[in-house]
């Protein structure tokens, strides 16, 4: 037996794993949380908190009562561990230890939280813990993984009808006052109700933890004592069950009762089968947004969720069938598409470059360039290089987007095209003037220079192709490769765009900021941020005048501004510090801990690895964008001069390092994006590809009005007009409001007034309105009406009517008047006053 | 070595062809990272793809002459994808193989206006044309097959001929059995070895029907088109007509659903089409508007996806069964009113037959390319396809897509119509506003439906 136990308990943390996420959406989120925590984007990880808090609040009750069962488990847990054998709790803990292996690392509060969260949501609080438990104990019961699914559905089953969860719990309840041989009894029911079998699963549960034996070292006792009380808060009523049964039972009594049910189970099983489809299907149905499955490994759910692209729409709330039909259908294919995708990503052909330390004491900022280029492959060296170029320095170089080619610029005027990979110069000229940046066009065949006063566009042979004389004194040049714009900004603070392949200025914005010579873009959304020497980044879209969005960075002035592939980091360098920021929420992530020198430049790696120049050293920093690091993942250092620009070389584990004497290409394993995309960028590619691809760019080309910060606008719905016509109706609904109340204002004066109409009078004289009358009198209107001029025996007739009236009227008002002086002096009209009239007769 | 350092080297032979004459090797990266601006990119070759729809919209084919008078007759055959006859007013039929586009035989069949064209069905063997003379002939197929000019015209003779007492409208053969059925002022069940009809099937009304169309799914059912404005429903099993809607206008042909048996559409005087439920006749399934003058001939698409059909007023709309406004419209200069349109058996082009005495062939989409493609040129439409149905609800491409092109005089018709029911709508709005009770409130559905007879 024991042999046998143990093998299911090898199992049993990959059925856990299966079984509690799929019992229910909660617990689904639950795992989601955990999962997503060993890679979170933050706003991930806020959402979640933030709900799990709201949930909470929700049912407070619940709560409570919960964390009674939980304080009374961790009681009775310690009672046990000192009258029974260490090795059974332990055992126990162990599984459930395997399943919570994921949440090892994690605080007790996170857990709590975790568990918490998992009662909250579900409609009967008070079963749904004891319905997660049952379907991790079940599993341990039928070992074979045929039955394990079975039971799983099975779970399922069970966990949709509340009658007979309400059934459990009662006999539960019962169980709590009764001692362990009413359980015996009912074990011995043959389970004929599914409701009294899973009165047993605790027991049997217990059983098998404690059958198998291993010693704990000290470490993993302490885990098992966490990973023990999580686990017990769940299963607050079971456990008590459990434990109460534990303190009498003894271990035979209880593995009969086990062998019993184990023969049975099987059989139910097989009985359920229809029901258990049919909840399967329904649980299919609920799965319709894009969540990933639970079996999968970490790995994969982290593809899975890249390539869904967003957590998709929920059609539960859509009415209309046919819309909700192709929604479904639509959410399908994306499913569909990203299954695909991750398993032709699993045929990549490359893998990434890594550096591995084998003695760990040793950190990898040791590692000289020397040292990598001895590792490497004959075949590679050549991708660490130095160019000596004493006369025209100090240089800048540019890649193109493919990585194939290298601009180098020196200051001084030369100029040199080369195709680094075979060590091939295309061209090389000097422009005889002061050279302030490059950039290269849509591919290797043209490139910009901004030199003294305009800015140039030459071709590879090194002719002279344009003079855009309406980019003067410009510093820095960039080009939107998939907008066809060459963005500019200078000495006179005016931020550019011109289109390339017409001609035409797309956008021309004045920064207001002064001179400007920090420009980059974010390659996620194509904005243009600007640094400027107050310190401030601006980000800037050609259709917009004024900046998207300003940051206050630096107290000083922003050298080199640098923004991750994904969009989402932005990195900013001033003299003395370098800062990591989150652009989507404006907010400083952390700062470099330390820098050797000024920092001129930076640049971040397509695998975001943030490189920074530091004087005349370059510091290469891994995974700094998530978190902060205490020291690099490399350095390197030139000796003497300084580094004018750093630039890493796309789709290659290489950066070049552009200085003051020439140029310096190193090799960083791990830098570059291993994997390329021929349609995207190519460096194989031949010259019919080539202008293949050029004019399909040129067929695709992004009209300028489309850069702004979220580029995902376009497949979503205009939210923000609605939120415009709300504010607009709001605003409406406000001045209808105020509108009304002056017109109620004025008519409660106008009631309050009646009597005298000459105070009425000069109070509203102010506001210039018709008067308008309260109760329509038909004769007072029909005199009204009348000329007034003549005199006629109708008239005379309706005033005379309208005169017995007013007499009528006042008779009325004496009299009543008579009724109130009679009232307060006790007297009445219908006789003498009594006591008991008040209940007859209103007075 | 106490460090192991990997970084990325790529094997030219992996990435690079080794000849000329081989293809270009391709990597594929699905991470949505190294894709930048996907939506915005997609959006726009969406758009390129519509343009493009645009620009290779060609959809005429070519024009048949050789009758010399208006074709107010045309029936594809259910059997040869390129068999067609066709009649014409001046009682002369032709028979015409579109994929050579010709004619193949012609006889003169009547010596008055032919009224209806129908051909045995299954197998196709013979066709019958009733006339204004009151007489129907049954024709052989393989019996004309000869030169058209040829002296033998005079030898062609009709296998046997019917002679009706009463005028005949229309007529439409069974999709299965040897029988077929003629409007008029009653409708006729014919057989085709009995001289005389052995059923007659009225509403017990005076109106005379005229177009007569059999259900092909439910073989015994068929729907008639009256002078009394009806639209009625008969059943050859039960003998007796089964209910009858009539409507504000007169109904000018009728058409069945092949793939949805109990839907059929009616091609209306007052320029709409309407799709009806045969069970439910008190509403329409859906108005199909668009024609500017009346619509004369409707015919789905053997796929049941589609009909087309055409108008007096010159053009010709193709509609989706479930769409209120037409997918396309197609016109020439020199087509002048259209009496019939009829979709081929592989629903990929459209006939039609107009007053100018020519038959015209259409593609049934405008842009789809007629020769085959090959797998990746396939495979790029589909793509352009999922993409335009994707980004097809953005203004801009919705607006190309659903362009098209009208004569000057239509499209100033057009505005008229809308600007009239614009008004007629405002008028409704205002007197609904000012005096509700004077106001009827009809869906508009069941608007131009006056009463259903059982």
């Amino acid at each position: 037996m024991s042999k046998k136990n143990q093998s299911i308990f090898k199992e049993e943390p990959i059925t856990t794993k299966n079984n509690k996420p799929r019992n229910d959406k909660p617990i689904k989120s639950k795992n989601s949380a955990t999962k997503t925590k060993k890679t979170p984007t933050k706003q991930n990880q806020k959402n979640k908190n933030q709900n799990k808090n709201k949930s909470q609040q929700k049912n407070p009750k619940q709560n409570k009562n919960k964390s009674k069962g939980t304080n009374k488990n961790q009681n009775q847990n310690k009672k046990q561990g000192k009258k029974q054998n260490q090795n059974k709790n332990v055992n126990k803990n162990q599984s459930q230890q395997k399943n919570t292996k994921q949440n090892k690392n994690k605080s007790k509060g996170s857990n709590k939280n975790q568990n918490q969260n998992v009662n909250k949501n579900k409609k009967n609080t008070n079963d749904k813990p004891v319905k997660s438990k049952n379907s991790a104990t079940k599993t341990k019961k039928t070992p074979t993984k045929q039955n394990q699914k079975k039971n799983q559905n099975k779970n399922k089953s069970q966990q949709k009808n509340p009658k007979n969860n309400q059934n459990k719990n009662k006999n539960q309840g019962k169980n709590k006052k009764q001692n362990q041989n009413q359980n015996k009894k009912q074990n011995q029911n043959q389970n004929k109700n599914v409701n009294k079998k899973k009165n047993d699963q605790p027991v049997k549960s217990k059983i098998f933890a404690t059958k198998t034996k291993k010693t704990p070292t000290k470490q993993n006792q302490k885990k098992q004592d966490q990973t023990k009380n999580k686990s017990q808060q769940k299963n607050t009523k079971n456990n008590q069950n459990k434990n109460k049964n534990q303190g009498k039972n003894k271990n035979q009594n209880q593995n009969q009762n086990k062998n019993k049910n184990q023969g049975k189970n099987k059989n139910q099983n097989k009985n359920k089968g229809k029901n258990q489809n049919r909840n399967k299907n329904k649980n299919n149905n609920k799965n319709d947004r894009r969540t990933p499955r639970r079996k999968w490994s970490q790995e994969k759910i982290g593809q899975y969720k890249k390539f869904t692209r967003g957590s998709g729409a929920s059609t539960q709330h859509v009415k209309d069938r046919k819309l909700r039909g192709m929604m479904k259908s639509t959410e399908r294919t994306i499913r569909r598409g990203a299954l695909l995708s991750i398993k032709s990503s699993q045929y990549l052909q490359e893998k990434p470059g890594y550096i591995k330390v084998k003695n760990k004491s040793k950190r990898t900022d040791a590692i000289t360039q020397k040292d990598i280029v001895k590792n490497l492959e004959i075949g590679d060296q050549y991708k660490n290089f130095e160019l000596n170029l004493r006369t025209f320095g100090p240089y800048i170089s540019e890649y193109s987007h493919n990585g194939r080619f290298l601009l180098l610029a020196g200051k001084k005027g030369h100029i040199s095209l080369i195709d680094w990979m075979r060590s091939n110069q295309l061209t090389e000229f000097h422009v005889e003037e002061q050279v302030r940046d490059v950039a290269f066009l849509q591919n290797e065949t043209l490139f910009a220079v901004a030199q003294k006063k305009y800015t140039y566009i030459y071709d590879n042979k090194g002719m002279e192709i344009h003079e855009l004389d309406n980019h003067t004194d410009i510093n820095r040049l960039a080009f939107l490769r998939y907008h066809f714009l060459l963005a500019s900004v200078g000495n006179a603070g005016i931020i550019q765009w011109q289109d390339v392949s017409t001609g035409e200025i797309a956008g021309k914005a004045q920064t207001k900021l002064g001179p400007c010579d920090c420009m980059r873009q974010n390659p996620y959304n194509a904005v243009m941020l600007c640094g400027h020497i107050r310190g401030v980044v601006t980000m800037w879209s050609p259709s917009v005048k004024t900046p998207l969005a300003s940051m206050y960075v630096h107290k000083t002035k922003v050298n080199d501004v640098a923004v991750d592939r994904t969009g989402n980091y932005l990195v900013t360098a001033s003299e003395e510090v370098v800062k990591v920021w989150d652009i989507r929420t404006y907010k400083l992530l952390h700062q470099l801990p330390y820098l050797k020198g000024v920092s001129r430049t930076l640049d971040i790696s397509q695998t975001g690895i943030l490189a920074v120049s530091e004087g005349s050293n370059v510091s290469f920093w891994k995974d700094i964008l998530k978190k902060p690091k205490s020291y690099p993942y490399l350095r390197d250092s030139l000796g003497s001069g300084y580094i004018e620009r750093v630039r890493f070389c796309p789709y290659e584990d290489v950066i070049g390092v552009a200085h003051k004497n020439g140029f310096r290409s190193l090799v960083i394993p791990g830098s570059g994006d291993p994997n390329i995309d021929s349609f995207e960028a190519n460096p194989f590619r031949t010259l019919k590809q080539r202008s293949e691809t050029t004019v399909k760019q040129l067929l695709e080309k992004l009209d300028p009005e489309m850069i702004s910060l979220d580029p995902k606008f376009i497949g979503k719905v205009d939210t923000g007009a609605s939120k415009v016509r709300n504010n607009e109706l709001q605003l409406m609904e406000k001045a209808n409001k105020e509108q009304s109340l002056e017109r109620k204002r004025r008519f409660s004066k106008f009631s309050n007034n009646d009597d005298d109409d000459s105070t009425n009078n000069d109070q509203s004289g102010a506001v210039i309105t018709k008067k308008k009358r309260k109760n329509k009198d038909k004769l007072k209107e029909k005199i009204r009406k009348m000329q007034r001029n003549v005199m006629d025996q109708k008239k005379e007739k309706l005033i005379n009517r309208l005169e017995r009236r007013k007499h009528r009227k006042e008779k009325r008002k004496e009299k009543r008047k008579e009724k109130r002086k009679n009232k307060n002096q006790g007297i009445q009209k219908g006789g003498e006053f009594r006591a008991l009239n008040r209940f007859s007769k209103r007075f | 070595m106490d460090t192991e350092i990997k970084i990325i080297s790529r094997r030219r032979k992996k990435y690079v062809r080794s000849t000329n004459r081989d293809i270009n090797i391709v990597h594929r990266n699905p991470n949505p990272e190294s894709h930048p601006f996907e939506q915005a990119r997609e959006y726009k070759r969406a758009l390129n793809s519509v343009k493009m729809d645009r620009i290779f919209a060609k959809p005429f084919l070519t024009a048949m002459t050789g009758h010399i008078d208006g074709i107010y007759c045309l029936e594809r055959h259910p059997k040869y994808l390129s068999r067609v006859v066709s009649a014409s007013a001046d009682g002369e039929i032709r028979v015409w193989d579109l994929m050579r586009r010709k004619t193949v035989a012609n006889v003169q069949a009547h010596n008055q206006f032919i009224r209806g064209i129908t051909i045995s069905k299954p197998n196709g063997n013979f066709f019958f044309s009733c006339s204004d003379d009151q007489t129907i002939k049954q024709w052989r197929f393989s019996d004309l097959r000869s030169n058209v000019n040829s002296e033998y015209q005079k030898k062609k003779k009709p296998v046997s001929t019917f002679i009706s007492e009463e005028t005949l409208r229309g007529i439409d053969h069974h999709w299965s059995r040897h029988t077929f059925v003629t409007s008029g002022d009653t409708v006729q069940v014919w057989d085709h070895k009995r001289s005389k009809p052995f059923q007659k099937l009225t509403f017990g009304t005076t109106e005379t029907s005229s177009a007569i169309k059999f259900s092909p799914v439910q073989k015994n059912v068929f729907a008639t088109a009256g002078s009394d404005r009806s639209v009625g429903l008969y059943d050859l099993k039960i003998s007796t007509p089964i209910r009858k809607v009539i409507l504000k206008n007169q109904t000018n042909a009728i058409s069945w659903n092949p793939m949805e048996a109990f839907n059929f559409t009616v091609a209306n005087e007052d320029q709409n089409c309407y799709t009806f439920d045969m069970r439910r006749l008190d509403r329409a399934l859906c108005i199909h508007n668009g024609h500017l003058n009346a619509v004369m001939d409707v015919d789905y698409s053997p796929t049941g996806r589609e009909f087309v059909t055409a108008s007096y007023d010159h053009t010709i709309r193709i509609f989706n069964i479930r769409s209120i406004s037409s997918r396309d419209v197609y016109h020439t200069r020199r087509m002048k009113r259209v009496f019939v349109a009829k979709y081929s058996g592989d629903s990929k082009f459209i006939i039609s037959a107009s007053d100018d005495m020519n038959i015209r062939l259409w593609k049934s989409e405008a842009s789809k390319p007629l020769l085959p493609v090959d797998r990746k040129e396939k495979n790029a439409i589909k793509y352009r396809e999922s993409l335009k149905k994707r980004y097809g609800y953005l203004p801009e491409i919705r607006r190309i897509s659903k362009h098209r092109h009208l004569p000057r005089v239509l499209y100033f018709m057009k505005q008229q119509k809308k600007k009239s029911l614009q008004a007629r709508a405002r008028k409704y709005r205002n007197m609904k506003m000012n005096n509700p009770s004077s106001v009827k409130q009809t869906k508009m559905r069941k608007r131009f439906i006056v009463k259903q007879l059982k």
